[in-house]
């Protein structure tokens, strides 16, 4: 049977090459067509150290980072669920907070994630994505122009353990319904996770962990009237509250968003510059 | 040549249909239609005293042993007591909601996947969850059954999915979902204690003899669970 089947097989090649096309080598496809970003995006990984496809969604936000720059593809593994630790385990990475994200968005399988909120929503669940979407989400939002520009300025006393942060926010069209959201996170945390091929790995490394919500669980509200309108709003964080974090391991996640636009632009910024 | 290639067409995708389903373990060693696997529970401690409970096996694994892709259908069938949740053939961790569950995936000649069925079980409850797995790759249906067991590491303990029955030392601790009743024999058949029983509590044992009891769940008027607890 299999030498009858390659027989068939071969003969359907032959007769394949007879029907192929001459095309002439300047209108031969060559590739990815490549662009330059004009914003940044925000990717929300609800992820858990007890998923075992998490850390391929993981890999590929790494993949995203590697092709299109980690400073245009910002990412955030916020922890959550009933596939996930919660940090008051000490083990765990799972903030009650970022529980609170993953019921509003309808997180009800892992791993699911935000690419730029969806670019609006009218019901949270809609914007959700399965990770094999999130680069093709992902280029479509690199490519528009965005509606507000944002610069992040931090300072870190390593002495005090005191953060102090800058937002500056500069309008590029009316936005009458956004918020800033202003996030702390970690990368380089070594803690347990379950891997795809069911082993246990207890020295995995996490990245872009969601550590704290600096100004409220869904930012505040900033209303820009019109073009050129500008706000700056300035925090501070106790990091010396928390010994374990690492500081030169932190960043600063600042991001405007709406319901109608989804996330406008985000940019994130090293505690220690 | 039309005729030809049409007709060489039509026949090797008839060929081709007949796409062949292996279900291996761990060790590559091939779990045959009707089968059982077993999966035992593992108590991991994380430091600083925070332990969890693990039964996640990435396997079986289902390959794809024909020579073209075909659709890979897996339906996952648990009892209520079951508590499950699924991260294999999609990509997505979803805890079971219902009693039965259907996933179905495109796999490649000689590819292979994870089915990921993973019992979560609860400390201190100990128990058998089964699941019936049948899955379909073209034409080839092949169904086995896999089981998880937690068990008690104090005691000797019947694996049952309804009831948990665990002794500790002094006690036959039971967490049962429905009413039954919970009967102790000694060896010679002879009935020692016999209590009506729902959600959680304990028989005490401290006033029995030493030696091996036998005891028994009966719900509706069916035995659900037995077992032997050895009194010191």
């Amino acid at each position: 049977m299999n030498t009858i089947y390659k027989w068939f097989l071969l003969i359907l090649v032959l007769l394949g090459f007879c029907a192929c096309d001459e095309v002439d080598e300047a209108d031969r496809f060559t590739g990815p067509v490549e662009f330059v970003p004009k914003k940044n995006v925000l990717i929300e990984d609800f992820t858990g150290q007890r998923c075992l496809n998490c850390p391929v969604a993981a890999d590929a936000v790494h993949a995203m980072q590697a092709t299109y720059g980690a400073d245009h593809v910002i990412a955030v593994a916020i922890h959550g669920g009933p596939r996930s630790l919660p940090v008051s385990s000490g083990a765990g990475l799972a903030l009650p907070e970022g529980e609170t994200y993953h019921t509003f968005w309808g997180v009800s399988s892992w791993p699911k994630g935000l690419v730029d909120r969806g670019g609006g929503w009218s019901t949270p669940s809609e914007a959700l994505l399965e990770y094999t979407s999130w680069s093709a989400a992902a280029v479509k939002r690199l490519q528009k122009e965005p509606a507000v520009d944002l610069t992040l300025n931090n300072t870190y006393d390593a002495e005090t353990g005191q953060l102090t942060m800058q937002v500056d926010i500069k309008a590029n069209q009316a936005i009458t319904d956004g918020y800033l959201q202003v996030w702390l996170t970690e990368s380089g945390i070594t803690a347990y996770q379950d891997m795809p091929d069911g082993s246990h790995n207890r020295e995995y490394v996490h990245d872009h962990v969601l550590r704290a919500i600096v100004n409220g669980q869904w930012g505040e509200a900033v209303a820009l009237n019109a073009t050129d309108d500008t706000h700056t709003l300035s925090y501070t964080y106790a990091l010396g509250d928390h010994p374990t974090w690492k500081a030169d391991k932190m960043a600063v996640v600042a991001f405007v968003y709406s319901k109608t636009g989804g996330v406008l632009q985000v940019i994130d910024s090293p505690v220690v510059q | 040549m039309k005729r030809i290639f049409t007709l060489l067409s039509t026949i090797l995708v008839a060929l081709t249909s007949y796409a062949q389903l292996e279900i291996t373990d761990e060790q590559g060693n091939v779990i045959e239609n009707g089968g059982t696997v077993e999966f035992k529970a593992e108590v991991l401690d994380l430091g600083g005293g925070f332990v969890i409970l693990e039964c996640s096996p990435a396997v079986p694994y289902l390959t794809n042993k024909g020579a073209s892709s075909a659709n890979l259908t897996v339906t996952v069938t648990r009892t209520e007591a079951d508590k499950l949740t699924w991260c294999g053939i999609t990509t997505s961790c979803l805890p079971m909601t219902t009693l039965q569950e259907v996933r179905s995936a495109s796999l490649g000649a000689g590819q292979k996947t994870p089915l990921q069925l993973h019992a979560d079980f609860e400390s201190g409850q100990y128990a058998t969850y089964t699941a019936e797995v049948t899955a379909r790759l073209g034409s080839d249906t092949k169904s086995f059954t896999i089981k998880f067991v937690y068990a008690d590491p104090n005691g000797i303990q019947s694996a049952q999915a309804n009831q948990t029955i665990r002794y500790n030392g002094q006690a036959l601790q039971y967490h049962a979902i429905r009413p039954a009743i919970l009967n102790v024999y000694s060896t010679a058949g002879r009935l020692v204690k016999s209590e009506r029983i729902n959600g959680d509590g304990n028989l005490n044992l401290n006033d029995l003899n030493q030696g091996v009891f036998m005891y028994e769940v009966v719900s509706g008027g069916v035995r659900t669970a037995s077992g032997k607890v050895l009194v010191k």
